[in-house]
């Protein structure tokens, strides 16, 4: 599994920045501007296709750097391998374009996203709250969103 | 005399109808749709799904799941938790399979902490033994639930009288029959009594025959595979693209089982098959649940004839409770002891993503650790999730009635699906 995941990474090095592997696992940034290049790449890669969008998620950093990074794990069938894709965006405008016309998988997996963390994906076909109901203000898996509800519970 | 002929309601309502409204057939499509709301509290929907579907006639034109009734914020719980206080939240994510979520959640904790190496044999022998008995119960109630939506209200009796011995093991286990947590960081709770073994061997000796029974009863009947081939067909590439896992992916003709591709826990001990079916319909997601039933038998039968003797903890007291009587007698111990119940322990810096073959599919956690005993990101991948996702794909087209078979056939459950 490594050594095509060092082929990989030789071929992409223009574009990304590897981080340093723990546990093993490889994991890359990317500018948010290289990043639909790169994951059609991935997707139409030759050897190595990438097939499935395994998952998307983020993690907010924005007490640390201002930053909400974007993680996408891509699995290839061919490496029997994850491959971690990390994005990150400014907290005050989080937006990135969709890759659901790639994978129908990151149809729902970015509006869970969006739902949860206030990141915007551009182009998305249907960029609607999914979990939370609609009337709902803020994004409950922020850093900055408290655990319990503030103040009435009949208005939560 | 020929009395007069009494008016039916139906009479009367053309009567009034044709007075005041002015019924037309219409040539465009668009205006012959009627949305349709199923659920959220539907029996069909095994849980709290809601479906907005728009109908024509009794043909399916498009499929709208609204999903979230169960969303209890788990993965922000677990930001606030220890590693060890979250293993019982994992318990109420996918409650027909409990400790395959335990199991999914602690490789990856293990995978952390970097000790996958250092658990005893016993302890994944353990696992192994217990997620396949779990993996049977799982499949048992899809079986039931899923052939009373088809109208067939006898399995569901059986399921879940087999069902019940594995509960009754489970309780004899660890106490408890549906909330187990019986799995630890680092190994057990407590190793398993003698009591249990011949309460398993019974169990796969009625088991064996119930198979055969399930085989006669419900895979052969012609209501059944009327009911459910060629209904929700999905292809392979349509099934990579919206990222199924599990069963519905192997019925879609892909041979891809984490047991076998990426063996965790000692799975690469077990002699077991992966059944794989070409057609992807719903007939084809049934054989390969039944089949796996079969095969998870036999992994318990290998499982319960060689468990390697010795601990079922991991030696380290910083990590899991010792023993009682190692307590109290041991001064390092008992301040181990103190740490992880009051804090819980320090994991090192970095992230790990860790996946298992659940139940229902492809279980993973992602976990992003900056030291410290919590957490910093807790991620949870729930295979349910993409497989409901794909629903509206599937069912465009199709009548009503199968829509409550595709359903069945997904094998859904929503306290996985909203977290």
């Amino acid at each position: 599994m490594n050594e095509y995941l060092s082929k990989l990474t030789d071929q992409f090095s223009g574009s990304i920045e590897v981080l340093p592997a723990f546990r093993n696992e490889c994991s890359w940034k990317i500018n948010p501007d290289k990043f639909i290049g790169l994951v059609t790449s991935l997707r139409n890669h030759a050897e190595f296709p990438f097939e499935v969008l395994f998952d998307v998620t983020a993690v907010d950093k924005t007490p640390v750097n201002g930053t909400i990074e974007v993680v996408y794990h891509l699995f290839s069938h061919k490496i029997n391998g994850f491959i971690r894709l990390k994005v990150a965006v400014s907290s005050e405008t989080p937006i990135l374009p969709t890759i659901s016309h790639i994978w129908n998988s990151a149809n729902w997996l970015e509006r869970e996203v969006y739902d949860l963390f206030g990141v915007k994906f551009s182009d998305h076909p249907d960029l609607r709250r999914l979990m939370m109901p609609d009337e709902y203000e803020g994004f409950p898996l922020l850093k900055a969103h408290p655990l319990c509800p503030q103040g009435d519970c009949n208005d939560f | 005399m020929i009395s007069e002929k009494i008016p039916t309601s139906v009479d009367k309502f053309k009567a009034i109808s044709s007075d005041n409204i002015s019924v037309q057939e219409s040539d465009d499509p668009g205006d012959r749709i009627v949305t349709l709301n199923m659920g959220p509290s539907h029996p069909a929907t095994h849980g709290v799904l809601r479906l907005v579907l728009s109908i024509d006639g009794e043909v399916i034109t498009e499929v709208v799941p609204h999903i979230g009734y169960l969303h209890t914020g788990m993965e922000k719980l677990g930001e606030y938790m220890s590693y060890h206080q979250f293993i019982p939240i994992t318990d109420r994510m996918d409650y027909l399979a409990p400790m395959l979520m335990n199991l999914g959640y602690i490789l990856g904790v293990e995978k952390l902490l970097g000790i996958t190496d250092e658990i005893p044999a016993r302890a994944q022998w353990l696992r192994v033994l217990y997620s396949e008995l779990m993996r049977i119960s799982s499949h048992l109630i899809w079986l039931g639930t899923s052939a009373i939506d088809l109208g067939a209200m006898s399995p569901i009796f059986y399921a879940l009288q087999d069902r019940e011995q594995i509960m009754n093991i489970f309780e004899e286990t660890c106490g408890a029959r549906l909330t187990s947590t019986y799995f630890r960081i680092g190994g057990l709770r407590e190793d398993i009594p003698d009591t249990v073994i011949p309460m398993i061997e019974k169990f796969l000796k009625d088991f064996a025959i119930r198979l055969d029974e399930y085989q006669n009863l419900v895979t052969g009947n012609p209501i059944l595979i009327n009911r459910l081939k060629g209904i929700g067909c999905l292809s392979k590439e349509t099934a990579l693209s919206y990222c199924c896992s599990g069963p519905v992916l192997r019925a879609s003709g892909v041979n891809y089982d984490v047991r076998k591709a990426r063996p965790y826990s000692g799975y690469e001990k077990f002699k077991f098959n992966i059944p794989v079916y070409q057609e992807g319909d719903s007939y084809a997601r049934f054989l390969v649940r039944m089949d796996e039933m079969r095969e998870s038998a036999t992994i318990v039968r290998q499982a319960i004839d060689a468990i390697p003797a010795g601990p079922v903890k991991i030696d380290r007291t910083d990590i899991i409770l010792p023993d009682k009587h190692r307590t109290q007698g041991n001064m390092e111990e008992l301040i181990n002891h103190f740490i992880l119940s009051c804090r819980g322990f320090n994991a090192p810096v970095g992230e790990v993503f860790s996946t298992i073959e659940s139940s229902k599919g492809e279980f993973g956690v992602y976990l992003v650790s900056t030291g410290g005993e919590k957490p910093y990101r807790l991620r949870v991948h729930s295979p349910s999730f993409l497989n409901l996702s794909v629903l509206p794909a599937i069912s465009r087209g199709s009548l009503i009635a199968d829509i409550v078979a595709i359903i069945g056939s997904l094998d859904i459950v929503l306290g996985e699906i909203d977290r």
